[in-house]
């Protein structure tokens, strides 16, 4: 029996143009991209996924990077937040691992040489020896989930709060679905799946002393983050002074000129970037974290390799 | 040097006043301006002081177009061991000479990040009175545009422009565009063509980003914070990001 044609037609309109319909405004993936300021630097998100979960993706982001700096930032230190005290005992395994390399304490010595507030300048050594006195971790106290710090003492997190942001940020887009981007706060990064050429990711270490790229990694599913003398300093008579500070001497720390670090945590390789940059035996250091590499550059520009090897070519 | 000296002379040259003004200054860009007829005496001395101030990376130049001048410099700053390269890329300087409608005395000055810069130093003042000396006007004025940023960066062919961190916009830098991005402050305009893109004005008060020099090189950005604006050039395949 021959269906009429009419009621070929209402066959069509109820069932087929619907499911056109959905089939056509089905969620298409794409690259997207968005650049904002944060961290007092401009940060990248780039990640494949369709254009109304970015707009949430990068929401998100900016919300989450907001939070670390309100609860980070000099200004505005909580002692008794669980963020603030979850840090701070990463940061005092950071501290006990580096033998006192990595220091979040050191924010009297940055206030000290202008570094937080201008003009840069350089401390007499008395000056320094005074502000030594509230510099070190071990004098900070941790009572019934607050912090408890001498009068004088100040947190710097500037060492490790943006790898954190970085680490939240990847696990959120992670968690939303996305799986192929990165995230890039002004030098710590991470980033996970294929890049649009369908290789892992090609990051470009920025050369210490001349414009253009010292090498480029090609990492994926990893962080990254470099510690540099060049990022924020000052020179007075030829000589550099920089806001790395070896928290032992007070002074900014010598014989390197960046320290790339590159590992599973965005937190670790912010923190290690640090603590290999400040101290004189990086290697004993890096031991310590075998899922870790770095990258140094020392003061004569001599490159060293070291720790867990990833893929990196020398330009 | 005196910049007195130097504003003296720049409100007397209403060309350098249009030159200075139609040059794009921006961070990380300086520029030396010799007034003389002979700079090829001259150049050499000041570039030398520059060296020793560590402005000048590298002992490169090269020229932009040509001019009757070029041969005297060349010849001048290859006896004092300056490197010549025809590609402006690679060097640290590139010159042009321009004359001026009127005569006036001589003089030099070096703008830095848009400011002037004063650099003292016994042989720059000697040189300054020598340059005066026997009171002869000179009508050709010198430029040294010292560029060293964009050296090892590749040329861009897309620039992306965002509002509010939001990508708003993307342009192809070959084709001649003008656009206008409205913001919650107010209005930007962009236009694109030869291979770069500039702000071309702006609703914001500083107007730093209509000074800045037009963006054509991967990763380079010029940013509007009052109107939460930033165009960039987007990277090529070389690589996909940057940290450091």
């Amino acid at each position: 029996m021959s269906i009429p044609p009419l009621v070929k037609k209402i066959y069509f309109v109820l069932f087929l143009s619907p499911l056109l319909l959905f089939l056509n405004c089905a969620p298409q993936e794409a690259w997207q991209s968005a650049s904002f300021l944060s961290f007092d630097t401009v940060c990248e998100v780039h990640l494949r996924c369709p254009r109304s979960k970015f707009h949430l993706a990068q929401e998100e982001v900016q919300r989450l990077f907001v939070e670390i700096e309100n609860h980070f930032s000099p200004r505005r230190q909580d002692l008794s937040s669980c963020l603030v005290i979850g840090l701070y005992r990463r940061a005092l395994d950071f501290y006990r691992q580096s033998d006192g390399c990595f220091d979040i304490t050191v924010g009297p010595l940055t206030r000290l040489w202008g570094f937080l507030d201008r003009p840069y300048r350089i401390p007499s050594p008395r000056e320094l020896k005074n502000v030594l006195n509230l510099v070190g971790m071990e004098k900070i106290k941790e009572y019934e989930q607050n912090l408890i710090l001498d009068p004088g003492m100040e947190l710097d997190w500037g060492g490790i709060a943006k790898g954190l942001g970085i680490d939240l940020a990847y696990n959120a887009l992670v968690s939303m679905g996305v799986d192929r981007g990165y995230i890039n706060a002004g030098g710590d990064l991470a980033c996970w799946g294929k890049n649009p050429d369908n290789e892992d990711w090609k990051v470009g270490i920025n050369h210490p002393r001349r414009s253009g790229y010292l090498g480029i990694l090609s990492i994926s599913g990893v962080a990254a983050a470099t510690t540099g003398d060049y990022q924020r300093f000052f020179e007075e008579n030829g000589i550099r002074y920089h806001h790395i500070f070896d928290p032992r001497t007070g002074y900014p720390a010598q014989g390197k000129q960046s320290v790339t670090v590159i590992g599973p945590e965005a937190l670790v390789c912010d923190a290690l970037s640090t603590a290999l940059f400040v101290s004189e035996n990086p290697e004993h250091i890096l031991d310590k974290y075998p899922q870790y590499g770095s990258l140094i550059v020392d003061s004569e520009g001599k490159i060293s390799i070291l720790g867990k090897p990833y893929s990196f070519r020398l330009l | 040097m005196d910049r007195r000296h130097f504003f003296q002379t720049f409100l007397m040259t209403p060309l350098v006043g249009s030159l200075m003004a139609s040059i794009r200054l921006s961070k990380g860009q300086s520029q030396l301006y010799m007034i003389t007829d002979s700079p090829q005496d001259f150049l050499w001395i000041i570039l030398q002081e520059l060296e020793k101030h560590h402005l000048i990376e590298e002992r490169s130049f090269s020229f932009s177009g040509s001019s009757a001048f070029e041969k005297a410099i060349y010849k001048s700053l290859l006896q004092k061991g300056w490197i010549y390269y025809p590609d402006p890329l690679k060097t640290s300087f590139i010159l042009s000479s321009q004359l001026l409608l009127h005569s006036v005395n001589p003089s030099f000055t070096f703008i830095k990040d848009g400011n002037v810069l004063d650099i003292r130093s016994r042989n720059l003042s000697s040189l300054w009175k020598g340059m005066q000396k026997d009171g002869h006007r000179s009508s050709l004025v010198t430029i040294a545009c010292f560029n060293t940023k964009r050296r090892s960066l590749p040329r861009g062919r897309w620039a992306s422009v965002y509002v509010y961190g939001r990508q708003v916009d993307r342009l192809s830098l070959k084709k001649k565009t003008s656009k206008t991005y409205l913001t919650k402050q107010g209005n930007v305009a962009v236009e694109a063509e030869g291979g770069q893109a500039k702000v071309s004005e702006s609703s914001c008060s500083q107007k730093i980003c209509c000074l800045s020099a037009p963006a054509s090189f991967c990763g380079e950005r010029i940013i509007c914070a009052p109107n939460h604006f930033l165009l960039e050039i987007e990277r090529s395949s070389f690589v996909d990001t940057s940290i450091g």
